[in-house]
């Protein structure tokens, strides 16, 4: 998949103009949505529009309709089964590059990403202003579009067409597809019992054993009891064990927030796109410093506080997803409410005179075509929504759509067929409005204003994913075996991960503590370092490699399996990677998804910066979010962490070069020195200085 | 394993992947295996059940039945088996192998490495702050001490296998009493018999270092088993090639016409009986096609399996000089090969040989020596044996690490490094060295895959030739039986005590694989995996506490 979406990224700023509407064109704002100039003085265009339109043009026969389904691909028989969206996806790239739009207006993966607000700095109006007025003449009605929004969907309408036109060749923002899989070292998964290498994992647990029974040796040596010294258990349930459970109970429920105010935007108390996102990013603000601060004031010990920060950090996350997503259905629920609302209103205007022309053939085809494709599109994605309808409608009507756009832009009056192309064009955005409004749910019911509930947001509370959707792909029941076995599995991971503690880390970290005390000088200090630095080697890559276990295999699993989640994919293979990109991207792909949809992929949209700016920014935020943990932890703010982790940036483009393209033991030796060194590196620096 | 790929009779050297993981079933293997020769073709039952010579289509049957019988001649004709066991090389690679399709885990195969490393780093960090060396190997006089001796006797005793090429030539030649049947059996068994005492007593004589007397008895045990491999199959062709030309004026002499050719047995079903046909009688073939095929069979029997190569021809010095260096202890006529060195390879191998040797001593140094020093005077000061018992217990659990580390560097040095070096030298294109014993469920599937050369040698000169004559479990017992001597032998070299543990701990695995193939552990594989790993973990440090302490 990871070749898949590099190879779909796109290059958006080469197609931001429009050259077949140059004058319409304008800038594309982050939503997607392009904002026009509007450069003719005046502004309003007004049509001479005869009318002469029958109202039962749009509702025809079905036969007919059906009949030309078939000549095309048949999606009825498509389930929304997203093994098969994934399958189609890598099987027919060819197909999906012709999907796709010359622009990235227009394009369904980028609207669909682009949901967030902030700045934004189009004011769109929901209401559409387009008068018909009647002219002197019976059956001519002038058509005066004074809203931007008119243009633009006749400017979409044209792209659509473009895109037929040319059949460029033209990648499409990838969305997050989620399927169903298993994690790499889950016993599910057939690879993994296959593995040729399934004997050296039963050998790290059996070396792990075999070291718990040193331990215990030890212990029983030194103090007479197999436990021995319980410093570490003391530290993290001496005191306020229940507070720290009712803390993350609050925090908990405080995300809560997030789906009233979602319910009060739908009821239109507020508006998203002006003071909603404000509301929203102040919230998580006050949030983050409400748990952080927290956390500070009962001086907790560091185990609480880590707890609980990276706690409020999903939870934040959660609610930043389902705040922006949902805010930006919003908004496109007030459009499509608009738009219809404008849609009868033509219908109604319709004129009733009896004269009614005979209508063409050809009309009659593109209008049964156009609701078929509506029925038809319910049972597929987006995509292949947009790629049918404009395939089925545009394609005949190109010269429509063109003369009605030349007629807007030059003020000229519009025929009949020109009057027909623009409702078509208007039902042609409701139907992908309201496609995109239905997400990844595979109904009407879990579409849009239907999932602001508090049993969705419950569930959606409860799902191990950062990234909001309507719908997930589910598995039928609960293992309930494997819950346990998962369960078992992190209580015993957690239990060694405090006996390594206990035994190889609180002696180096007690003595330096001690050295502190004992006001020992900072270059005597530091002449301890390389000794501190290479006792918590090896225990800090264990602890580093447990808790990695712990979290993406354990504890997430068994909150998929509870939740009948089933796409597994919390990490990739990050242990081949070959540079720190590539690490980054798989060891945590739940916040990796995250930072690329909310992060990446909104920064693009919003302020038109290039990939590696958008890169840049993520990883500036990812190595904030770090430092303040490591922040919260020693309650120093030193910015080591920081300065390493934007040090990677660099050194990911050395990768890049030639002298380490390729070589993949190299690159991979590379990355784990890295990983084996870096922890203990920083926590010694964090120690001793 | 080492049947996963047939050779393919044109020699072409397409690579072929180690396997995946055994599927669970043996008949599961077998339809794969099946499959893969290609012969489950029209649903005929073609693994050569019948009797060779079959039931003759009638001449008015349908051109399908005549269709049917020619295709099941030909495919027989194809897996023919030769009389002599034969191992199947094949140009394969390892597991561990830089062009090995398995790559999903290689991370941490580096990681690996990398842990080792920096332990290295820190040992001799500290080394330095205590003692001002980084390194103070102590074992260093060990290695140097007989050095020269050693490699002198080394070279002696691998020039003296080469007496075996002149002995085979005068089998050969002679017709009466000396010929392989007759007298040439006793006199290589004799000559190997005192070689090999000659040479194993050889190192006590001159009380080398246990590191010079363990290289030199393992090169030797190689040898060894080399010479005997080469002496005994070329002894065999030599009987073969007497037949045939035998065969060329048959009414004068009385050559037996006992039929040759065994077809393939089904090696994966135990129970399945044995196909083999030799003897049985023809009914419904006329004499002179039974001479022709005779013929045929012998001619085959002489000829290489790559079919470059008959017998005669490769008795010369240098087919010798060049067998020895093969990574193999199977002699064959001939041998897949790549189509050239590789010399970074070579030096990549070369190095990880020494770097692979380096590891090991600092791990010794460092973890097991002082372990052992501090627990010896220790263990002569206990007074009771529950005390004494509480020491070595406490001694194996601080060797658990250390020994395990040793081990697979043990492994990975040899299978790995010096075989793969030996084979880049050699051009040998079969790499399959092992095969993935770390997931084995009990001992008899570690010992047959984890050092693949010699497995191959005892199934086709020890269990195979003691098969002619006992039982399948008995031949077994006599195999493990070898290794085991062979394995205490080592011991004895190492720690100059003669004690039997090691000896008693593998006879032991006898009785304990009875208990893993019942009912109750059969097939919960990873029950057994873990149950292999601790008996091997502990195993090898509980052998090094018992041999040094006790």
């Amino acid at each position: 998949m990871e070749e898949l979406s590099q190879a779909q990224r796109p290059s958006l700023h080469a197609n931001d103009t429009l050259d077949r509407a140059p004058r319409l064109a304008g800038q594309i704002s982050r939503d997607g949505i392009a904002n026009l100039d509007i450069d003719k003085a005046n502004g309003n265009i007004s049509l001479d529009v005869p009318i002469g339109t029958t109202p039962d043009a749009g509702s025809s026969n079905p036969s007919a309709a059906e009949s030309i389904v078939s000549d095309d691909e048949d999606y009825d028989t498509m389930k929304i089964d997203p093994d098969v969206l994934v399958r189609a996806a890598k099987g027919i790239p060819g197909r999906q590059a012709s999907a796709s739009s010359s622009s990235s207006a227009s394009a369904a993966g980028d609207e669909k990403q682009q949901q967030n607000g902030d700045a934004r700095k189009t004011e769109k109006s929901s209401s559409l202003q387009v008068r018909l007025e009647k002219t002197g003449r019976r059956g001519r009605y002038k058509l005066t579009a004074d809203d931007p929004q008119i243009r633009d969907i006749i400017r979409r309408g044209l792209e659509r067409e473009a895109a037929l036109d040319s059949r460029k060749q033209r990648s499409r923002l990838r969305d997050i597809i989620f399927t169903r899989q298993f994690t790499t070292f889950d016993r599910q998964n057939p690879a993994t019992a296959d593995s040729p290498f399934f004997g050296f994992f039963t050998l790290f647990w059996l070396c792990l054993i075999g070291m718990l029974v040193r331990v215990a040796m030890y212990n029983w040596k030194m103090y007479g009891s197999v436990v021995g010294k319980q410093d570490m258990v003391k530290m993290m349930f001496d005191r306020d064990v229940l507070v720290l459970g009712l803390t993350d109970g609050a925090l908990c429920g405080a995300t809560a927030v997030g789906l009233g105010l979602q319910k009060l935007i739908l009821k239109g108390y507020l508006d998203w796109n002006r003071s909603g996102w404000i509301i929203q990013n102040i919230w998580q603000a006050v949030y983050l410093a409400a748990a952080i601060g927290f956390t500070q004031y009962r001086e907790w010990p560091w185990t609480h506080t880590i707890f609980v920060v990276l706690h409020s950090m999903v939870f934040l996350m959660k609610q930043h997803s389902y705040a922006f997503y949902n805010g930006y259905l919003s908004s496109l629920f007030k459009r499509r409410n608009a738009l219809e609302e404008k849609l009868d209103q033509l219908e109604d205007m319709e004129p009733d005179s009896a004269a009614s022309p005979p209508v063409s053939p050809t009309l009659r085809k593109q209008d049964t075509s156009m609701t078929t494709s509506s029925s038809v599109d319910q049972k597929t994605n987006d995509v292949h929504r947009r790629r049918r309808s404009s395939g089925h409608h545009f394609f005949s009507e190109k010269s429509e759509v063109a003369s009605v756009a030349a007629a807007l832009e030059s003020g000229r009056s519009l025929d009949l067929n020109q009057m027909h192309a623009f409702k078509e064009i208007i039902k042609a955005e409701i139907d992908s409005l309201s496609e995109e409004l239905k997400g990844k749910a595979t109904s009407e019911a879990n579409a849009y204003p239907k999932n602001l509930t508090l049993s969705n947001f419950a569930d959606w509370t409860c799902l191990p994913t950062l990234v909001y959707e309507l719908e997930y792909p589910r598995q039928d029941k609960i293992n309930w075996w494997y819950v346990v076995e998962k369960t078992a599995a992190t209580f015993g991971c957690i239990g060694v991960m405090m006996v390594i503690s206990q035994a190889y880390l609180y002696p180096p970290m007690a003595e330096t503590v001690r050295m502190k005390e004992a006001g020992v000088t900072i270059h005597q200090r530091m002449e301890e370092f390389p000794w501190i630095l290479g006792d918590m080697l090896f225990p800090l890559l264990l602890e580093q490699l447990l808790t990695w276990y712990v979290i993406w295999e354990c504890v997430l699993n068994v909150l998929a399996e509870l939740t009948c989640f089933a796409d597994r994919g919390f990490y990739g293979a990050w242990w081949n990677s070959v540079s720190w990109d590539e690490y980054a991207r798989d060891w945590n792909r739940p916040v990796h998804n995250f930072l690329l949809r909310h992060v990446y992929r909104s920064s693009i949209s919003a302020f038109h910066v290039s990939k590696g700016t958008a890169t840049f920014i993520t990883f500036f935020i990812s190595a904030c979010v770090h430092e303040l943990v490591m922040a919260c932890l020693f309650r120093k703010v030193r910015g080591y962490l920081f300065t390493m982790q934007l040090l990677q940036v660099p050194l990911v483009s050395l990768s890049r070069t030639k002298l380490l393209k390729g070589r993949v033991i190299l690159g991979n030796v590379i990355f784990w020195i890295g990983l084996f060194v870096g922890p203990s590196f920083l926590t010694s620096l964090y120690l001793i200085l | 394993m080492s049947t996963s790929a047939e050779v393919r009779p044109n020699g072409s050297v397409d690579l072929l992947q180690p396997k995946p993981r055994k599927p669970v079933i043996p008949s599961l293997l077998r339809t794969r295996n099946d499959s893969e020769e290609g012969h489950s073709s029209n649903g005929t039952p073609a693994s050569g059940a019948s009797s060779r010579g079959a039931t003759p289509v009638p001449e008015d049957a349908p051109p399908s039945a005549h269709a049917t019988s020619s295709a099941r001649q030909q495919i027989r004709a194809f897996h023919k088996r030769r009389i002599f066991p034969t191992v199947e090389y094949a140009a394969r690679v390892s597991h561990f192998d830089p062009n090995s399709d398995y790559t999903d885990f290689r991370g941490f195969f580096v990681l690996f490495w990398i842990g080792l490393a920096i332990m290295c780093i820190t040992a001799m960090l500290r080394n330095m702050k205590e003692t001002g060396y980084p390194l103070t190997i102590r074992q260093w006089s060990l290695f140097t001490e007989n050095i020269w001796e050693m490699g002198l006797s080394d070279a002696l005793m691998v020039a003296s296998t080469a007496i075996s090429l002149p002995l085979h030539k005068m089998y050969m030649g002679s017709a009466g009493a000396l010929r392989w049947r007759r007298g040439g059996i006793v006199i290589q068994s004799l000559f190997q018999a005192v070689w090999l005492s000659f040479w194993v007593y050889w190192p006590f004589l001159r009380t080398w270092t246990w590191t010079a007397q363990v290289f030199f008895t393992l090169h030797l045990l190689a040898m060894f088993m080399k010479m005997h491999s080469y002496a005994f199959y070329s002894g065999h062709l030599s009987e073969v090639r007497r037949r045939l030309m035998a065969l060329d004026e048959p009414e004068t002499t009385s050559a037996s016409r006992a039929k040759l050719v065994r077809y393939p047995s089904t090696r994966t079903l135990p129970t399945s009986p044995t196909k083999e046909q030799i003897g049985e009688a023809t009914k419904t073939e006329p004499a002179k096609s039974d001479l022709e095929s005779l013929r045929e069979d012998l001619a085959f029997e002489l000829t290489s399996p790559l079919g470059r190569v008959t017998y005669p021809q490769n008795l010369t010095l240098y087919n010798y000089l060049d067998y020895l260096f093969c990574p193999t202890l199977c002699y064959e006529l001939e041998y897949p090969r790549t189509k050239g060195i590789q010399w970074m390879e070579l030096f990549y191998k070369s190095l990880a040989v020494f770097g692979c040797i380096f590891l090991m001593t600092v791990t010794s140094e460092e973890f097991v020596i002082p372990v052992l020093e501090e627990s010896a005077p220790r263990l002569q000061r206990s007074q009771t044996f529950s005390e004494g018992s509480l020491i070595l217990a406490e001694t194996i659990s601080r060797l658990l690490f250390p020994f395990m580390v040793i081990f697979l560097l043990v492994f990975l040095v040899i299978f790995e490094y010096v075989l793969g070096a030996f084979a880049e030298i050699t051009c040998f294109a079969d790499r399959q060295f092992y095969a993935d014993w770390w997931n084995s469920t009990d001992w008899l599937e570690f010992s047959r895959e984890w050092n693949i050369p010699v497995h191959n040698f005892f199934r086709r000169h020890v269990y195979s030739a003691s098969r002619a004559n006992l039982s399948r479990p008995v031949a077994t017992v006599i195999t493990f039986f070898i290794s085991a001597l062979a394995h205490e032998l080592v011991m004895i070299c190492i720690t100059k005590k003669f004690r039997g543990y090691g000896f008693f701990a593998m006879m032991l695995q006898m009785p304990i694989v009875m208990v893993q193939r019942s009912k109750l552990v059969r097939g919960r594989t990873l029950l057994n995996n873990v149950l292999f790993w601790c008996s091997m973990i502990l195993g090898l440090s509980m052998m090094c506490a018992l041999y040094v302490l006790v």
